[in-house]
């Protein structure tokens, strides 16, 4: 299996037995040249992932290329998604699971797409720059044993610096492919790794890869950024630990979390008196976001609900201008979260302090009362907004994807097409367009995938 | 229905958590793992994951398992995935069988953690004792028509039309009225576009047009539907605008997309004045009354408008009414006319009695331009709604504005806008012919928000645009298009499998009595002469599983394969029997 | 040291600590409010359809709605295919009760589903009260697919009047 070339694999997709699309680490593999997919979908999130299903459930050979060590996106962090209450991961993991064994799909993780240019009317030529990731992906049997033998400890962005791992790692439990991976930024090369690997898969010659691909259309479905809080000082998060972000608290409410309770970073103590600060960087023209990132109430009373099972002591108060509990079902969510007892004040949040013991006073005008009030809570999560991916720049060659004013990727028929772009044969999906929750992220990678089908259905023989 | 041995594998599932925090999942696995037939029994985080899914087929192939028992959520989630799973072990996918303790014991008894983990062990036992029948079943393969029927020629039935066309699929695109368009067609200009709703709706048409495979059928109705996924045999009711003569037609579709679009909400008799107060009119009211004044000066009944009051959530957000959902695009919605209104006529001054604005996304741009336009804004909560009254001549908004602490306002308006958001359609029929289930918001329903949002559970029938909930225009072309997509995935490869899941007849027992001819809504059952005997037959291609033939027969011939009497009694043994 | 795995069983997570973090902070066990089983509810087979009352029940779950968990439910596609004989097999082997959650007019085969419920329950009660069974253990309901609500005050009603009246009522193990 091996000696297996990456071009076998992506001719006879794929590769044979192993059930997993997942054609990397090839030793001695050589770049691919003049392979021609029918589909091209940037980012393995949720939207990425439906659009690639929709293709080739109709048949068309599709290539996902992922700049992360896993597929699943954002999406397959969350702890349950709003508003029936669903894991995320019990949606997530079987739409991975079917888009990872799927006999039109390959996926590229660790890779990066560049240089997107169009050769004919309905050709595009693609760069794929594919990291080492100094593990053969087919043969580790993740058994961590590597994880156990690395003497590094660095900080987890998989679980949002909550905890640390090793250099030697699986990104998260629920990963695919569930493989391991070296961080070459801070292994010392100590080759306790290899040592101790039972299969022998880890291969510190792995280079980097460039392929050159040829794609009929191209999905672009790159996602978002979250705001980073430390743009916003008075709200301390950086300075004071136990201000986290909602993506942290997500994990800390995860089935697949990393304490088993919820606790505040600071001391370990467990919380009994959590605020939520909505709308940071969000509708807030002073950070360069004058838009509702649409998300952020909707996740907040979702936290805040979980909250209350997980801790039922806890007092949760969520600080907020407006609840934009709009979408279906969403309003009846919020009336149960105020029905459950979650406190919702009408107020912006001005400064927030923290006191010795770690507790914070958070400084803020109470609309109703018409008054500058503080109160103390013990922990505080910052609702933090949606933000374009401004990596989409960097996708494409000569002729740039027009992106609208907020830096999103424009869409030239908003309302009758919103899955156009300003360039024929490449469309947008999920919320790589604007902040939107996840139900319609699915309906846009839809759309996508459904211009993209008739595309080649009308364009290629 | 013989009891054959068998060696099977059971997958009790944590569920992150989500089952294993009430049920003790360790419990229910030593529970089983004494059966006869559990061959092996493990405890696993996420049954649907990736790396289980694998190790599933490991252990079949390994263990030549012939048959697989998973609890763990709803089968509506999941009962696919893991017949599939048996597929690729080289299993026939009905021999799985699914134990649902989710929803059905860790979530409905997570008060009773002891409760809770008895009944996950009597379901799971169930399951087991339903394994013990299921049998290796062949699928049928029907041919699929390649046409699609598009019920709704609103923007998002157009835009379904047209993607399906583009696909090569045959459309028949059916509308009530005589035109297509709908609601958006009778709009003027749209929020973040130059286009008019018209000129829109003009637009999508004159691309419908040049598909010579859509079939528009205006001033047309179904009024009849059988058949099941991959041929639906509909009766069209076409009525001729001139001389009012209705022509019936009969079309086959392999796929129906419903796109019958929404009403608006219609207020109460005095509900704010409505109806008792010349001055009250409603949202849509208002944007044809600013589309069609051309003057300098805005005027309602001979007399010039310059305050407008507008009341939000009118018939949504209900705390007492029915209506308790967002509308979603109604403050959007509001803001674009108020806006519109005051450019086209300068002097007026828009006054918003709202309850917290919902100008989601990028259309928080639309709210500021109001702003800084000058559109004041009063807030109130649901026990502090605006009040409208009539004092002589003069209509009078009051309000405790929130955002002014508490402070009482008091407006006269010449003009009081009530924004009345969707509801559903009142004239259900259509929906009621093909069954399509609602849900709590009298919406029709999705299977599920996130892994099916455009299918119901009825198969080969989609939903799309606003008769499935409140969405602007982009929103309802996205679902759209994807049910689109879904309609032409279901119809694209020329064939559907239908259900082996059928009735059988034990012509031992049967000595033709007619019962289950007469009980059966769907003619499958035959009178054949075997061997010297009349007896009935089941036609399996038209036979849809329903059972109706099976308690009408009193020699108890009938049994419905996978509800047999012997798997049904087998489970109500394990359901019984008391736990160790 | 630093083999910790996490509580919750995803076992096959390790967890390490943050160079800086007190590792006495990592692991907090909440303790387990085991609550006790209720003895006193009935047991009672539901027979539930795929498609109309099992989401119904289904969404009960994700609501937290609680009903007695000696609730069982079978699903078939159609309630008019319920054949009497399993009813009263139920009866036999120890069910103090049957619902039938009915498809009503929401049926997906046909408006006939109402009539052909009804009328195997009639049959039903007939034989109950040949064999001496209090006709009133055998309830039925149209359960919508959205009614949660109604289908769990059904099971509590039911309940509560099963242990007033049932004769073989026997407390559960």
């Amino acid at each position: 299996m091996k000696e297996k070339n990456i071009q076998d694999n992506a001719n006879s997709v794929p590769l044979q037995g192993l059930g997993v699309n997942f054609p990397l680490g090839v030793r001695g593999g050589s770049p691919i040249k003049n392979i021609t997919y029918d589909a091209l979908v940037i980012g393995a999130g949720i939207a990425g992932g439906e659009a690639a299903l929709n293709l080739a459930n109709t048949g068309y050979k599709v290539l996902v290329v992922e700049k992360d060590l896993s597929v699943g996106g954002k999406m397959i962090m969350l702890s349950k998604v709003f508003p029936t209450l669903d894991c995320s991961a019990c949606i997530t993991t079987p739409k991975v699971s079917e888009i990872s064994r799927h006999p039109n799909i390959t996926i590229f993780t660790e890779s990066e797409v560049n240089n997107i240019h169009r050769v004919s009317e309905v050709e595009f030529v693609a760069t794929v720059r594919r990291r080492p990731r100094y593990v053969h992906v087919e043969d580790c049997t993740s058994c961590q044993l590597c994880e156990k033998a690395c003497p590094v400890s660095v900080t987890d962005e998989y679980q949002y610096g909550l905890i640390g791992r090793k250099a030697a790692f699986i990104p998260f439990s629920i990963c695919s492919p569930k493989a391991a991976a070296i961080d070459i930024e801070n292994c010392t090369l100590c080759g306790a790794c290899e040592k101790v690997c039972p299969t022998n898969c880890i291969d510190f010659t792995m280079q980097p890869e460039e392929m050159t691909l040829h794609v009929h259309t191209v999905i672009v479905a790159t996602g978002f950024n979250m705001f980073d809080p430390k743009k916003m000082p008075r709200y301390g998060f950086g300075e004071y630990k136990n201000v986290i972000t909602a993506l942290q608290m997500e994990r800390e409410l995860a089935p697949t979390r990393p304490f088993n309770t919820i606790l505040r970073p600071g001391d370990g103590k467990m919380p009994d008196k959590i605020a939520y600060v909505l709308c940071v960087g969000s509708r807030d023209a002073s950070v360069g976001n004058p838009i509702c990132s649409q998300i952020c109430c909707m996740y907040s009373i979702k936290q805040a609900q979980l909250l209350m099972g997980a801790l039922p002591m806890a007092d949760v108060t969520i600080y907020y201008i407006n609840i934009r509990s709009f979408g279906k079902g969403f309003e009846e969510f919020y009336q149960q979260a105020k029905g459950m007892g979650v406190n919702f004040v009408k107020g912006k949040i001005g400064r927030i302090k923290a006191k010795e013991n770690g507790n914070l006073i958070l400084r803020y005008e109470d609309i109703n009362e018409g008054r500058l009030r503080e109160s103390e809570h013990d922990m505080v999560v910052l609702a933090n907004g949606v933000l374009p991916n401004d990596e989409v720049n960097n996708i494409f060659g000569k002729e740039k994807l027009k992106l609208d004013q907020f830096n999103f990727v424009g869409q030239t028929d908003m309302l009758a097409s919103p899955a156009r772009t300003s360039m024929e044969g490449v469309f947008v999906a999920g919320t790589a367009t604007g902040p939107m929750d996840i139900p319609d992220s699915i309906l846009s990678a839809g759309a996508a995938s459904a211009e993209a089908i008739s595309y080649l259905i009308q364009k290629t023989v | 229905m013989e009891k054959k041995p068998k060696k099977i594998g059971v997958y009790i599932c944590h569920c992150g958590g989500n089952i294993s925090d009430y049920v003790d999942v360790e419990k229910v696995r030593q529970a089983v793992e004494g059966d006869e037939i559990v061959f092996l029994s493990k405890t696993t985080m996420f049954a649907c994951s990736d790396a289980n899914q694998r190790d599933m087929v490991d252990d079949i192939k390994a263990n030549g398992l012939d048959g697989v028992v998973v609890a763990s959520c709803s089968p509506k989630l999941h009962l696919t995935t893991f017949r599939n799973v048996s597929e690729r072990a080289d299993l026939n996918k009905y021999t799985y069988v699914h134990a649902n303790i989710r929803e059905q014991a860790s979530w409905a008894h997570s008060d009773n953690k002891m409760g809770a983990t008895e009944k996950a062990i009597h379901l799971v036992k169930a399951a087991i004792a339903k394994s013990h029948y299921a049998e290796a079943l062949e699928t049928n393969k029907i041919k699929a028509v390649k046409a699609v029927a598009v019920i709704g020629a609103g923007v998002a039935g157009i835009k379904a039309a047209i993607s399906l066309a583009e696909k090569n699929t045959e459309v028949v695109l059916i509308e009530r009225e005589s035109e297509m368009g709908g609601r958006v067609a009778q709009w003027g200009p749209l929020f973040s576009t130059q286009e008019t709703g018209r000129e829109m709706i003009d637009r999508l048409s004159s691309q419908l047009k040049q598909h010579k495979n859509i079939n528009l059928l205006t001033n047309s109705e179904v009024v009849e539907n059988k058949g099941s996924v991959g041929n639906i045999a509909l009766k069209i009711r076409r009525k001729d605008p001139e001389t009012g003569a209705e022509v019936m037609t009969e079309i086959t579709v392999g796929s129906v997309l419903m796109a019958t679009g929404f009403d608006y909400y219609t207020p109460q008799q005095a509900e704010f004045g409505y109806g008792t107060s010349d001055k009250v009119i409603t949202l849509p009211e208002f944007k044809k009354m600013i589309d069609s004044q051309t003057g300098a000066k805005l005027t309602h009944n001979g007399r010039e408008v310059k305050n407008i009051a507008y009341i939000y959530c009118v018939g949504s957000r209900q705390t007492e009414g029915e209506n308790t959902y967002c509308s979603r695009n109604c403050c959007t919605s509001t803001i674009h006319a108020a806006v519109t209104a005051r450019q086209k006529f300068s002097h007026i001054q828009n006054y918003h009695f709202n309850r917290g604005l919902r100008t989601y996304g990028k259309q928080e741009i639309l709210y500021a331009d109001s702003l800084r336009q000058g559109d004041i804004y009063f807030q109130s909560y649901e026990d502090g709604l605006p009040v409208v009254s009539v004092e002589g001549k003069k209509t009078i908004v009051k309000v405790n504005d929130i955002l002014t602490n508490n402070r009482e306002i008091e407006l006269e308006a010449d003009l009081v806008v009530l924004v009345t958001g969707m509801v559903p359609r009142a004239d259900n029929s259509v929906g009621s012919l093909f069954k399509l289930p609602k849900g709590r918001d009298k919406f029709y329903n999705e299977v599920h928000m996130k892994l099916r949002p455009v299918e119901t559970v009825i198969d080969g029938i989609t939903i799309a645009g606003a008769c499935q909930g409140p969405k602007n225009i982009a929103e309802s072309v996205n679902s759209a298009l994807s049910a689109a997509t879904k309609s032409y995935s279901i119809i694209s490869k020329g064939e559907v499998e239908s259900q082996p899941l059928v009735a059988t007849i034990d012509p031992a027992k049967c000595s033709w009595c007619g019962a289950c001819e007469e009980a059966c809504p769907f003619d499958a059952i035959l009178k054949v002469d075997k061997d010297g005997k009349t007896i009935a037959e089941i036609n399996n291609t038209v036979c849809k599983g329903c059972g109706m033939c099976a308690p009408v027969c009193e020699p108890d011939a009938v049994d419905l394969i996978a509800c047999s009497s012997a798997e049904i009694m087998s489970m109500i043994d394990a359901l019984v029997t008391p736990n160790p | 040291m630093n083999k910790l795995f996490s509580g919750t069983g995803s076992t096959d997570r390790l967890i390490l600590p943050l160079p800086e973090y007190p590792l006495s902070h990592i692991f907090f066990f909440k303790s387990e409010n085991m609550g006790n089983i209720q003895t006193n509810s009935a047991k009672i087979l539901v027979f539930s359809t795929e498609k109309i009352s099992d989401p119904a029940i289904d969404m009960a779950g994700l609501l937290k709605l609680h009903y007695p968990p000696t609730v069982y439910s079978i699903s078939i596609p159609c309630s008019s295919g319920i054949k009497p004989s399993w009813i009263l097999y139920a009866y036999e082997k120890g069910f103090d009760g049957v619902f039938i959650a009915a498809d009503g007019s929401d049926c997906v085969y046909g408006e006939s589903c109402t009539e052909k419920t009804g009328n195997l329950v009639g049959k039903t009660h007939e034989l109950m009260k040949s064999k001496n069974i209090d006709p009133a253990r055998l309830r039925m309901a149209a359960i919508c697919s959205v009614c949660s609500e109604s289908f769990v005050k059904q099971m509590r009603t039911f309940n509560e009047y099963l242990l007033k009246t049932a004769p073989n009522q026997t407390p559960n193990p």
